[in-house]
């Protein structure tokens, strides 16, 4: 309608200014004038007419795209509760599902494959919006409907994993980590039916993954096991496994476990006593000021470690322990020796009597005799030697280092205590060591003597 | 420091200018922290570089420090072209013609009630020998300084070297007396005095081998550690508290407030007892002196946390031992009159470090190297209308009179002093009270001696 107006008043105003020109400036220059207003109006035809066109197929356009989604969005829907069909009865709305869709054709949107007709394009753009949004809720409100009786069953589902994920925890699968990751799933929100599908589809991944971790370990203690004999059982079962079964996965799992623990028990019993009399046989000869921090804790958390474990499916694990522990008790050892021999050589720059101090000889050939590569009753024995040799030297030389740092100090007070009675007593000197460092004043002083038994130092009488 | 007492040191002359250098580029007591203030004559600015030259040395980082010290820490006084010239007197005439500007600076240290200045003077110098006595007389006196009477005034005197000129030790007779008693009363100057004497501390480091400027270093080193140790018993770690009104308080009351500290540092814990570390500090006094004529002492140890905390070391053990070696070692038949004892931890520490502060002992030792190149001195000066003209024979601008009457006042105090010292170590050692004729006295009835 605006159209025909506008075009009506364009014209008058045409006219109008014809009108003026033609007063105003003759004839000639109306025609110019008209020609011109001709020919822009053609353009001006042409111009429209193309644009119009482009309009009208832009509306048509939408419409397909919108019907497009109507179809997409029902199928969206129609596989969902499909999904959810497989887990509940959902039959009352699939029917209305079946009803929206013969709604849909008997509209003429679509036909009986379901695929857009030429009708549809009768019909404005906002009725098939407005039909498009109708559908949306629709098939929001079946979904939702879907979903009241998809949680419960789901929650269901949850439980029967859980509780097959606590047998194999029982029967000993070190699965706890995975299990954790689990239950961080199981603790995502969900609300919708997509969300709680989604959920059940990452579960059951989880699951199946705890499952083939199962498969691998219990895999891997049967060959351990086979180094103390044949359990051809087990070795059926594990075979026999298929994880799409949970039910009756979990139970060969469980089972294979058993019978794997069963058969370790005695072997683990033995290698843990004499692994454990070991650990503890070393652990008391290592002393927390020679040892550096760092290696003792290493070797305490190992210590933890042989205490915690009980199970006889790790028996595995045991014998890694094992060799960690020898490879940290040697490299103590190489630790504490190279410790003695740099406070020998500190030592030998004081230049010390031999009566007093000689250099260790036995550390060299009991530290070369530990090695990692032995087996751990052989490791122990040599071990427990060095450390046992190394301990003490260290301790006596510690002290007889401080006592060597410390002589200049302590000279002073024993000269000046001297001067007195001409004899000190070991008693009376309040020092650490009294005894050495009255040894050490004697062998510097060559005018005093000292005498062990009564510990005493005394002044030479002079001829 | 969160309330706790504040120290500042003001250290004045060249001498004492090295050791607060020294302390601020090298040591942060956490009482101390920066309230450093180095005092000098106007020579000094041009002598800095070279006055802090072998400390800065010792470490390349030190040379910005030394910037910062430049820039903040200094305080140029007077007006004297060429500085005191090792002359007391221009010195103390310096400082009270600019002791608006110096107190400017004191003020700069932030310092407030219950806080404590300790000034830093080498006794046989000019600058801060003159100046150090004037200044704690002004700021304790005057009405220069906000709450200068709840201000604790300490003063660390530095004896010169036995070797030095008797002209050195006119001034150390000189200094020594105007710490001690001051103004035209003669009233007590510093609430307490300590004594160090560069010889015996060289003897007792046995550094007299090495070049000087490192025995200078080591000796300063010494000092800065006595003067942390001063400080320790008032810090968190201490077991029992000594406060800085402790030192002094009794020993103003008596008169005798002079003191020297006597250390042993750098012990190993696992070897040496502290009856041990005791006859060591008490065999390294700073000033030459008789053990048996001191009657106070203070004994501070610094320890390791994990002895304290294993029982290796505890207050009652140091006090009980403490009292042990007193009894033994100083004056009276109870080890003296004032004992204080004061175990403090340290986390960060790994030696057993002991501290005797002796105080009230006889001057002898002290005075008996001073009082020969003393009267040497006098002897030679030239009396004219019963003044004499002390100048700088190497800079002839640097003179000035002393009147012979002032060098007479300061004899006087000096032997006051000693007379009273002297009266009470003999009171000390020879305890006298009648206890029986007391007991009667206090209403205990007739007893049989």
């Amino acid at each position: 309608m605006n159209e025909y107006k506008l075009t009506a008043i364009a014209i008058w105003i045409i006219l109008g200014l014809g009108f003026v020109f033609l007063i105003n400036f003759g004839v000639a220059q109306v025609t110019y004038f008209g020609i011109s207003i001709i020919l822009l109006s053609l353009v001006g035809s042409v111009v429209y007419t193309w644009w119009k066109t482009q309009s009208d197929k832009t509306v048509d356009k939408l419409k397909a795209e919108i019907l497009l989604k109507i179809k997409k969005d029902y199928a969206d829907g129609q596989k969902l509760i499909a999904e959810a069909g497989e887990m509940v009865n959902v039959d009352n709305v699939r029917r209305d599902l079946e009803s929206l869709r013969s709604n849909l054709i008997n509209l003429k949107f679509y036909d009986a494959d379901f695929n857009t007709t030429e009708e549809a394009k009768k019909y404005t753009l906002t009725v098939i919006e407005q039909e498009n949004r109708r559908v949306e809720q629709r098939l929001r409100s079946l979904e939702a409907l879907a979903a009241i009786e998809v949680k419960p069953k789901l929650d269901e589902y949850i439980q029967e994993l859980r509780v097959k994920l606590d047998k194999l925890r029982k029967a000993g699968y070190k699965i706890g980590e995975e299990v954790e990751n689990f239950e961080t799933i199981e603790a995502q929100e969900s609300k919708t039916l997509r969300e709680m599908l989604e959920k059940k589809k990452k579960l059951t991944e989880k699951f199946v993954s705890i499952l083939n971790k199962c498969a691998a370990e219990a895999g891997e203690i049967l060959t351990t096991s086979q180094r103390y004999g044949v359990i051809k059982i087990v070795e059926h079962a594990l075979l026999k496994i298929k994880t799409e079964d949970f039910d009756g996965c979990v139970i060969l799992l469980v089972d294979a476990r058993s019978r794997l623990k069963d058969f370790l028990k005695d072997f683990f019993a033995i290698e843990k006593n004499e692994f454990s009399a070991s650990v503890e046989g070393i652990y008391k000869l290592l002393d927390g000021e020679q040892v550096e921090p760092e290696k003792m804790r290493e070797i305490e958390e190992l210590r933890s470690w042989v205490l915690y474990i009980s199970d006889p499916g790790t028996i595995g694990e045991l014998q890694d322990l094992k060799v960690q522990f020898k490879n940290a008790v040697a490299s103590t050892i190489a630790e504490l020796h190279e410790k003695l021999r740099s406070l020998e050589e500190e030592i030998k720059a004081y230049a010390p009597s031999r009566e007093i101090w000689t250099s260790d000889e036995l550390a060299e050939p009991l530290v070369r005799r530990v090695s990692a590569e032995d087996e751990l009753r052989v490791f122990t024995r040599y071990a427990t030697n060095a450390l046992e040799h190394i301990g003490k030297q260290l301790a006596k030389d510690s002290a007889f280092i401080k006592i060597l740092k410390n002589y200049d100090k302590v000279e002073q007070i024993i000269s000046k205590k001297l001067e007195g009675e001409g004899k000190l007593s070991a008693t009376a000197l309040n020092v650490k060591y009294p005894e050495k460092f009255l040894m050490l004043y004697s062998k510097k002083h060559p005018d005093t003597e000292y005498t062990e038994s009564t510990a005493t130092l005394r002044v030479k009488a002079r001829v | 420091m969160n309330g706790r007492t504040k120290w500042g040191i003001i250290a004045a002359g060249e001498g004492a200018n090295r050791i607060s250098f020294q302390y601020y580029s090298q040591f942060r007591n956490p009482a101390i922290e920066d309230r450093v203030l180095l005092l000098n004559t106007t020579t000094a600015d041009v002598k800095l570089d070279k006055t802090f030259e072998y400390i800065i040395s010792k470490d390349a980082g030190l040379q910005q420090v030394y910037e910062e010290v430049k820039r903040s820490r200094i305080c140029i006084f007077g007006k004297s072209p060429s500085g005191a010239g090792n002359n007391w007197k221009l010195g103390e005439n310096e400082a009270r013609e600019d002791f608006d500007s110096i107190v400017k600076y004191i003020t700069g240290l932030k310092l407030a009630e219950r806080d404590v200045i300790l000034g830093i003077a080498t006794l046989g110098g000019g600058t801060g020998n003159g100046s150090l006595p004037y200044i704690i007389h002004r700021l304790k006196r005057g009405e220069d300084l906000a709450y200068r009477r709840e201000i604790s005034y300490l003063a660390l005197g530095i004896v010169p070297y036995d070797f030095e000129a008797p002209q050195r030790y006119f001034n150390t007779i000189c200094g020594l007396t105007r710490l001690l008693k001051y103004g035209e009363d003669g009233r007590q100057n510093a609430d307490m005095l300590l004594l160090v004497d560069n010889s015996q501390v060289e003897r007792m480091l046995k550094v007299g081998i090495s070049a000087r400027e490192e025995r200078y270093y080591q000796i300063n080193q010494e000092i800065i550690k006595a003067v942390n140790m001063l400080i320790a018993p008032s810090s968190l770690g201490a077991k029992s508290t000594i406060d800085v009104a402790d030192y002094y308080q009794l020993p103003s009351n008596i008169g005798v407030y002079h003191f020297t500290p006597c250390m042993s540092l750098g012990n190993d814990p696992e070897i040496f007892e502290i009856e041990t570390a005791l006859e060591m500090a008490a065999s390294n006094p700073m000033a030459p002196l008789d053990l048996k004529t001191a009657t106070m002492a203070y004994i501070v140890a610094v320890v390791p946390q994990k002895y304290v905390d294993s029982g290796k070391f505890s207050q009652e053990d140091l006090e009980a031992k403490a009292h042990e070696w007193a009894v033994k070692n100083i004056a009276g038949e109870w080890g003296g009159i004032l004992r204080y004892a004061s175990l403090v931890s340290s986390k960060e520490q790994e030696t057993l470090d002991v501290m005797i502060l002796l105080g009230g002992f006889s001057f002898d030792k002290i005075l008996a190297k001073s009082l020969q190149k003393y009267y040497d001195f006098i002897d030679i000066l030239r009396v004219d209308k019963g003044e004499v003209e002390l100048k700088d024979e190497s800079d002839p601008r640097i003179r000035v009179r002393i009147s012979m009457k002032d060098i007479e006042t300061i004899e006087t105090r000096l032997k006051e002093y000693i007379a009273l010292t002297q009266e009470k170590i003999g009171k000390v050692q020879e305890v006298k009270t009648d206890l029986l004729e007391k007991l009667e006295e206090w209403g205990f009835g007739k007893r049989r001696k």
